[in-house]
């Protein structure tokens, strides 16, 4: 196992978890800045909403409020109030209750003096039990009374015990001057006027609405025990006591704009919640009739920085489980490779010592050559040399001699046909390629055949070149494969005869010898076995010349191959060369250009 | 191993050959025309060569057996080519490289090579055409 955290593995591990390191922290420092992107695009989008419904709710209460108003208004200018037209304004009265009774509690008449004169939509019971009640202490009847203008209560504790908000409207009798004959009073129930508030807001705020006077007192507020509370006084700042003093701070430096007509937003925070704080005035005939303010939660955006954070810690998991899988499959790796390592060190030994015993036997068989043509050739060099010399000696004995000779030669013949048989068959047949003209090889055979006697009767060699042929291959092996060829024929051809040589060049960029006698021709039986080795049908041969001559050919990239003549006398052998590159490319340029080559 | 007393306008030819029938003919054959000393060893051909250049007789031509019983027949050549200019033929039956023979060509240590067996009259046509 050591192996496998070698220095170069070790350092690919620790670069794999250095990777996987600083990816999970490009990742958490990017997911953090996302979620915090993300958060602040989503509370600015919460502020944008809050101060846009703050301001849309600002707007639907002060029409709310003005239709009260000018109920008020008409109800006060109408011609039986002002009359005391009792029946017909209690008519109006009632039915300007049923049209706005989803905000206004009751109307309600009363007298010059502060007396109840009427209360909408009242059953007979309880008129009889408020008629002439007097009211006149109130504020709703005597701002309107001594200002002879509408009038708004702050939050006001009614006889009932339920919290309202009156609106008031002087009765002006316009005769000789202004005289005041009453006030028609509104009232709106607090809880009626923040569940119209509620039900303004979109749920998906999840905001809380809340009113405030022009003096700073709640009208409305989801809290209820500050209703009625001016927001700087003590309860509601001790309220605000337990937030930290910059939410404190931010509360009410809003609540003093929007009381100053400021419309405006700020993020503040309510214990752990993080929330805007909006606020808007309320302007009702040009007045400011109060402040409407809602806290929206931030709780979407948390949720979202919350699911950012979720899908931050996903990343990082997968990130450590990747790598944790790259460096558990780079193990595996290391361990596999190892093994193949020491798969390919066995087999890499097994294999130098396979080659080691190879180029051993190599090495033993040149040398079993070597010391074979030493040992075969050493004893026919006595026998030649003496008749040699005998020959010279003794020219009365000369057909004696020369019948030693002759098989001194053959038992020559015989060794270099042997030697070179290990050569082919052990590979290691060696060609000292050179360029030469073929025609020098033949005249110089047919000369060697000539000074030897060799051809004897009426056998006669016909060899008439058309041009000179160039080819770089092995002189002495080609030689060797012509005058195999030629004493083979020669052994065929008996006492007459032709034995034709030719020569051609092809237009695949090979030359083509052809050596064809006009003996028997090729027996049927030895035909498939031609060029093997030990096939002769002559008792002169060693039976291995054509054998050689076809590995000679081969060996320089050529083809060796016989037939009998079509005109039935004789045989012929084949043999093809590959011709030197520059009369290849002759004959290529001779292609193209339609010439003859000469 | 010595050669006989021979008219003095003979050239020398030293023969080295390891096998005694053949350094016999080759001996025999080149004796009409050469002064000739014999050498059975590659060490026998050294010291006999070093005792003809003590007496101040040149060796014209050594023919030389590529495998002896002692040594081959590149480092007596060699050897020899270190002491004078001798042309030396190297006569082999051994398949000798032809790196080797390459080799030994270019540093001069042997002038020609031949193969056994070898026909006596081109033997004897080659030293006189060494030796013109």
């Amino acid at each position: 196992m050591s192996g496998i955290f070698s220095k170069r593995n070790s350092a690919l591990l620790l670069l794999i978890i250095a990777v996987a390191a600083s990816l999970s922290i490009v990742s958490y420092n990017y997911s953090a800045h996302t979620s915090e992107q993300i958060e602040e695009i989503a509370v600015h989008e919460i502020r944008s909403n809050a101060e846009i419904q703050v301001h849309d709710l600002s707007n639907s209460l002060a029409n709310k409020l003005a239709d009260v108003t000018n109920n008020l208004n008409i109800i006060a200018k109408s011609p039986s109030v002002r009359q005391a037209d009792f029946e017909s304004a209690r008519t109006m009265i009632d039915n300007a209750e049923l049209a706005s009774e989803d905000i206004v509690d009751f109307y309600m008449w009363l007298d010059k003096d502060g007396k109840i004169v009427w209360i909408s939509n009242i059953n007979q019971t309880t008129y009889e039990q408020y008629r002439g009640f007097d009211l006149s202490y109130r504020s709703y009847f005597i701002h309107p009374r001594d200002t002879l203008q509408a009038y708004y209560s702050s939050v006001t504790d009614s006889n009932d015990r339920i919290l309202r908000l009156y609106i008031s409207y002087p009765i002006i009798i316009l005769n000789e001057g202004e005289s005041f004959a009453g006030v028609v009073v509104a009232g709106v129930r607090t809880g009626v006027l923040g569940e119209f508030l509620e039900g303004q807001i979109s749920p998906q705020l999840q905001s809380q609405v809340g009113l405030l006077d022009n003096r700073g007192i709640i009208l409305y507020s989801k809290d209820t025990p500050y209703t009625g509370k001016n927001v700087f006084g003590v309860r509601y700042q001790s309220f605000l006591s337990s937030l930290d003093p910059e939410s404190v701070n931010s509360i009410n430096s809003g609540f003093k704009a929007a009381l100053y007509s400021e419309a405006g937003s700020k993020d503040t925070a309510i214990g752990d919640t993080k929330v805007t704080f909006a606020y808007q005035p309320v302007i009702l005939e040009g007045q400011q009739f109060g402040v409407l303010y809602i806290f929206a939660p931030h709780g979407q955006a948390t949720a979202a920085a919350a699911l950012i954070d979720q899908q931050e810690d996903l990343t990082m998991l997968m990130i450590i489980g990747i790598a944790a899988s790259a460096s558990g499959i780079i193990f595996v790796i290391f361990l596999w490779n190892k093994r193949l390592q020491q798969t390919v060190d066995t087999r890499t030994a097994e294999l130098r010592k396979a080659n080691e015993q190879l180029k051993a036997h190599d090495r033993m068989q040149q040398e079993f050559i070597n010391i074979a043509a030493h040992e075969l050739r050493t004893p026919v060099q006595p026998i030649l040399g003496m008749t040699e010399m005998l020959e010279s000696e003794m020219p009365d004995k000369s057909d004696d001699i020369e019948m030693i000779a002759r098989n001194a030669r053959r038992l020559q013949r015989l060794t270099e046909d042997i030697l070179d048989v290990a050569k082919i068959e052990s590979k290691s047949l060696k060609l000292k390629k050179t360029r030469f003209e073929i025609g020098e090889v033949m005249i110089n055979l047919l000369n060697d055949y000539g000074r030897q006697k060799i051809v004897n009767g009426d056998v006669r060699f016909r060899y008439e070149p058309k041009e000179e042929v160039t080819i770089e291959a092995d002189k002495d092996r080609i030689t060797q494969v012509v005058s195999n060829l030629l004493d083979n024929a020669l052994k065929f051809t008996k006492k007459k005869g032709t034995i034709t040589i030719t020569t051609e060049k092809q237009q695949d960029g090979q030359l083509t010898v052809r050596v064809a006698d006009e003996g028997p021709g090729i027996d049927p039986e030895i035909f498939p076995r031609l060029f093997t080795k030990f096939v002769s049908r002559s008792q002169k041969g060693t039976g291995l010349g054509l054998f050689i001559s076809k590995s000679i050919v081969e060996a320089h990239g050529g083809k060796i191959w016989a037939e009998n003549n079509s005109d039935g006398k004789g045989a012929s052998f084949y043999f093809t060369l590959p011709l030197s590159s520059d009369q290849a490319s002759k004959i290529v340029e001779g292609e193209k250009t339609g010439e003859t080559l000469s | 191993m010595s050669s006989p007393n021979e008219p003095p306008s003979k050239r020398t030819v030293m023969i080295c050959e390891d096998e005694e029938d053949i350094l016999d003919l080759y001996s025999s054959f080149l004796q009409r025309k050469f002064n000739v000393i014999t050498a059975l060893s590659g060490e026998a051909c050294l010291s006999l060569y070093r005792e003809e250049r003590d007496r101040g007789k040149k060796v014209d031509i050594l023919l030389l057996d590529y495998r002896l019983g002692d040594m081959l027949g590149d480092q007596v050549a060699c050897k020899i080519k270190e002491w004078d200019d001798t042309k030396t033929i190297l006569i082999t039956a051994y398949e000798v490289d032809d790196s080797v023979l390459v080799d030994l060509r270019e540093r001069e240590c042997i002038i020609a090579e031949m193969k056994k067996p070898v026909s006596l009259p081109d033997l004897e046509k080659m030293i006189q055409q060494l030796l013109t």
